[in-house]
């Protein structure tokens, strides 16, 4: 849980594999690992998503998503990653410590790359 | 310049593009028989979208709504064709050129066909259910998370050069 950062609940409904293919028939299908922070801070990957909360980025290379942690403090998280030869790199991380605004919840950026 | 001047250039420019890309006969999947069959067949479609489109250029909104439609559908049918069969060297612009054609004409059917009085306009991602031996082969060889006749929720949807795939157990 403190490893794939996300709360309890979350790891036992929402388990999704991702895939990217060539095609709709799915193709030379190559299976997405997701760098992520861990509850502690540290990168680390999971092959294992939350299948309702990812979004594909208004780039078509890019995959978003937001989800509770099981980081202290923290109420929910927002990463991107962006994806090359179906090899996904986290981009942006962004935490939150008050989402009683709910969809006007602000977060604060930990992480942003090129 | 209008936006269907725009889709019109980029279709043009897809269909130059196809026209002239290197073909790579030994290839196994895109230089096969029916690869090179269904390139043909997007080209042909390639030309059907541009006239589809070019001959609703001066019509009024309502005509134009199932036409846009229509190209769009045949967009993503071309773009498919391209991310199967077009040859490594070309199949990189071949297929963004087909997302800038699908962007384009959505973005044009916004503008000319607005949501009915009382409806708002909603990104739809659409989920199906999928037993593992209902897979595709390519899938279901490497997806090893749950055995035949489990039911999965499953996502297919346009990524970058290809497709993005999300599978799920359904819950029990």
């Amino acid at each position: 849980m403190k490893a794939r950062n996300a709360k309890a609940g979350l790891l036992r409904q929402e388990q999704a594999a991702i895939y990217v293919t060539r095609d709709r028939d799915g193709d030379d299908p190559r299976r997405l690992s997701f760098p992520i922070l861990s509850a502690d801070g540290r990168e680390t990957t999971t092959d294992l998503m939350f299948a309702s909360r990812i979004n594909v980025g208004d780039k078509l290379d890019e995959i978003s998503a937001y989800w509770e942690p099981a980081k202290d403090g923290v109420c929910r998280v927002h990463a991107v990653w962006r994806v090359a030869d179906a090899k996904a790199k986290l981009i942006f991380w962004q935490e939150a410590t008050d989402c009683s605004a709910g969809p006007k919840t602000e977060f604060k950026t930990v992480l942003e790359r090129q | 310049m209008s936006r269907t001047t725009v889709i019109a250039g980029l279709i043009a420019a897809l269909l130059s593009a196809a026209s002239f890309a290197p073909r790579n006969a030994f290839a196994i999947e895109p230089g096969s028989t029916a690869c090179k069959s269904e390139l043909q067949a997007m080209h042909k479609k390639m030309q059907e979208s541009l006239n589809l489109i070019d001959s609703v250029k001066d019509a009024p909104a309502g005509a134009k709504c199932p036409a846009y439609s229509a190209a769009r559908d045949m967009a993503e049918d071309i773009r498919e064709s391209a991310a199967r069969c077009e040859p490594p060297q070309a199949r990189t612009s071949a297929v963004r050129d087909a997302n800038d054609v699908i962007d384009a004409i959505g973005k044009t059917y916004e503008k000319w066909c607005p949501p009915r009085p009382g409806l708002v306009r909603v990104k739809a991602t659409w989920v199906t259910t999928v037993t593992r031996d209902k897979l595709p082969k390519p899938l279901a060889a490497v997806h090893r998370c749950v055995g035949d006749g489990v039911p999965m929720f499953s996502v297919n949807e346009r990524f970058d050069l290809g497709r993005l795939v999300v599978l799920r157990r359904k819950p029990t």
